[in-house]
């Protein structure tokens, strides 16, 4: 009886003790509510929080003290006719989708890849990209239309794969993780009967902002302000970009330099 | 009872002693020592020949990708810190002929202090903290740092380096350290010394710290409790870059990289029973991943995932040598030194031998063909035990030893 009752009292207090695990936002992108509340940066949610997306490229980074970093989106499955914009956090398994966000449509872009070559050239070892590069190809040797594409692949299982979206003359790559950690990719070049393999390399997202912060720590110096930018440019900002960034787009490097910290400098090609 | 196995064990004696071996089979047998002594000291450079890094290479991923031999640490055990976005400049005395800048990012001395202060409250369930941090110049936040690191005592484990003057750079605070410095010929990381001109690395000091125990020195070999120890084993990759997620699922744990300012913003915010299952029971890491890379076989790797790897390889026995592979090796040598010494024995490409008369050719097919058994046997090692041997070097000395055995013959025949 005794032992009965034991197993009674465990069997009601089960549900009291499974572990509900605690997650705090790290970041939140776009508009995301909970309870009618912005979520903001520090926010503690758990698997029952009730989370509410406002659009479809809303992300939202997340920390779990017990499992590492989460990226929750909102759920879109082919075949639903809406994306689910309201889920419990425990039922947001997205896909391993990522979604194209707007390009910069003034930018013209300075990199001209003349051939699968060229490509090769670049997308090997590591490569740094920061979101809306514009990558320029010859159109003539490398036709991105409907049948003729670039496409990633991941080298492992989970990787964020970024998407390629073809722009007149060129494309840009979408949908770009900005934590700055290396993803292992597999650049191929398909046309009809055939895929090549460009080459496999590391890729890192930077922000913007970020490297313009990396930047700015070369203009700012006190002994840098009597040299000119182009000294700077030449004897300290592209040491420093070949030696962390790898392979990058140095209009990129250039335009931020000019626009972003306001150097007026023309800054040599 | 005693006295039967005793009667049973000598006339087992007498039986062995019986056998009557060939003289070329012992002589094979006392070579093949003489080869696995001439392997171990060969291991214990920081030589590979880039041959071997392909057969390296290639093993690790038939291992890892084709066959899934591939066991991984749980997530539960370690915290990786990337330090890749908390640097601030430094100035330093600029070499006119360099087109380096002159000045140096660092690691935010003031981050990383807040960052152990987080840690502190917890520091009795962390069996270490390893911060793969140059502190060797002076800059803001020292003070704070130096007093934080103070606190956690043993627990945290920094790194100094030897630059091409052989002399260690140690860090400028009063903190334990080791030598993070290892030696590569071929432009790319193989193996990590357990020791480098007398100083403990810092997987060893890792492994001693969070075992309780001491790798010691004997003469030029290395023993931890009576076993005795590669001097600089290959690296076994168990977590790579691969490995790390950004996780979809809630119901799986992931490795990740969490950014050292992230952790300590977050920190604000986080419940302590929250910064006690992120921190307790852990290793925690701290490092650069972006800035920090070494070329390894499975692609480029920060270096504080390098060390990582290193530690798992001392932890999970791989640098010992086993009886099991001491026997698979004297067996693997003698039976190939016996077969150049006797020309008898398997040989694969025997069929290609009879229609090709010329003696020199027949001596680079002998020559595939011993490589081919080369191979086979640190298959063997690397699938049964987790050892890379170094076989061209072997192989070299093979085939020198067969040519002036060669030409000994042609001598006493002229």
């Amino acid at each position: 009886m005794k032992t009965m009752m034991m197993i009674l009292l465990f069997a009601l207090s089960f549900p009291l003790l499974v572990h509900s695990a605690n997650y705090y936002v790290i970041n939140a992108e776009g508009k995301i509510y909970v309870e009618g509340k912005l979520l903001k940066t520090g926010d503690k949610i758990n698997d029952e929080t009730e989370i509410k997306f406002t659009s479809v490229r809303d992300k939202l980074y997340l920390l779990s003290p017990e499992k590492g970093n989460f990226l929750i989106q909102p759920l879109n499955k082919p075949g639903n006719a809406a994306p689910n914009w309201i889920t419990l956090l425990k039922n947001a398994l997205p896909e391993s989708k990522y979604y194209k966000t707007a390009s910069r449509g003034e930018e013209k872009p300075t990199l001209l890849f003349n051939d699968v070559y060229d490509l090769m050239g670049f997308f090997r070892d590591r490569v740094t990209c920061l979101p809306g590069t514009q990558f320029s190809v010859n159109t003539e040797k490398i036709q991105m239309n409907g049948n003729s594409t670039l496409q990633f692949e991941s080298v492992a299982e989970g990787n964020p794969i970024p998407g390629i979206q073809t722009i007149p003359g060129g494309f840009v790559l979408t949908g770009l993780d900005t934590s700055g950690i290396p993803v292992a990719l597999k650049l191929y070049y398909i046309q009809p009967g055939d895929k090549k393999e460009i080459g496999t390399f590391y890729l890192v997202a930077k922000s913007r902002a970020a490297v313009r912060n990396e930047l700015a720590l070369f203009f700012n110096l006190p002994e840098n302000r009597e040299q000119t930018p182009a000294n700077v440019y030449y004897g300290q900002v592209l040491p420093y970009i070949r030696e962390a960034y790898g392979n990058t787009h140095p209009g990129m490097i250039r335009e931020i330099i000019q626009k972003d910290l306001g150097i007026k400098a023309a800054l040599p090609e | 009872m005693r006295r039967k196995h005793k009667v049973a064990w000598l006339r087992f004696c007498r039986k062995i002693k019986a056998v009557k071996v060939p003289r070329l089979w012992k002589f094979s047998f006392l070579h093949s020592l003489f080869l696995l002594l001439m392997g171990y000291f060969w291991l214990g450079t920081s030589y590979t020949f880039e041959d071997e890094a392909l057969l390296i290479k290639w093993t690790t991923l038939i291992k890892k990708e084709l066959m899934g031999i591939d066991p991984k640490p749980s997530p539960d055990e370690v915290l990786f810190i990337n330090t890749a976005g908390s640097k601030i400049p430094v100035y330093t005395d600029a070499d006119a002929l360099s087109l380096k800048p002159a000045v140096e990012l660092i690691t935010d001395r003031e981050q990383l202090a807040h960052f152990l202060d987080l840690l502190l409250p917890f520091k009795d369930s962390i069996p270490l903290i390893v911060a793969d941090v140059l502190f060797d110049i002076p800059a803001i936040g020292d003070s704070l740092l130096a007093d934080k690191m103070t606190k956690l005592g043993d627990k945290i484990l920094s790194v100094s380096y030897m630059p091409e003057t052989d002399s260690i750079v140690p860090p400028l605070f009063d903190v334990p350290y080791a030598l993070s410095t290892y030696r590569s010929s071929a432009e790319m990381y193989f193996k990590y010394p357990l020791a480098y001109k007398q100083e403990k690395t810092v997987p060893t000091v890792m492994y001693e710290k969070t075992t309780g125990r001491e790798i010691v020195r004997k003469g030029p070999f290395y023993g931890d409790h009576g076993q005795l120890l590669l001097k600089s084993p290959v690296t076994n990759f168990r977590l790579t870059l691969d490995d790390f997620r950004l996780g979809s699922d809630l119901r799986q744990k992931n490795f990740s990289v969490h950014h050292l300012e992230t952790v300590i913003n977050m920190g604000q915010f986080m419940d302590t029973e929250d910064l006690a299952i992120l921190f307790s029971g852990k290793m925690v890491m701290i490092g650069d991943f972006s800035t920090d890379i070494h070329e390894t076989v499975l692609g480029p790797m920060p270096g504080v995932l390098v060390l990582y790897n290193a530690y798992l390889t001392m932890i999970h026995g791989d640098n010992v040598m086993k009886l099991g592979w001491l026997l698979l090796m004297i067996a693997g040598f003698t039976w190939i030194t016996h077969r150049i010494l006797s020309g008898k024995g398997l040989y694969l490409l025997e069929g290609l031998k009879r229609r090709l008369r010329s003696g020199w050719i027949h001596f680079m097919i002998d020559s595939v063909d011993e490589i081919l058994y080369l191979a086979i046997l640190t298959l063997l090692s690397y699938f049964l035990f987790n050892i890379h041997i170094s076989i061209l070097i072997i192989f070299i000395y093979l085939k020198l030893g067969e040519l002036v055995l060669d030409l000994i013959k042609t001598q006493k025949k002229l």
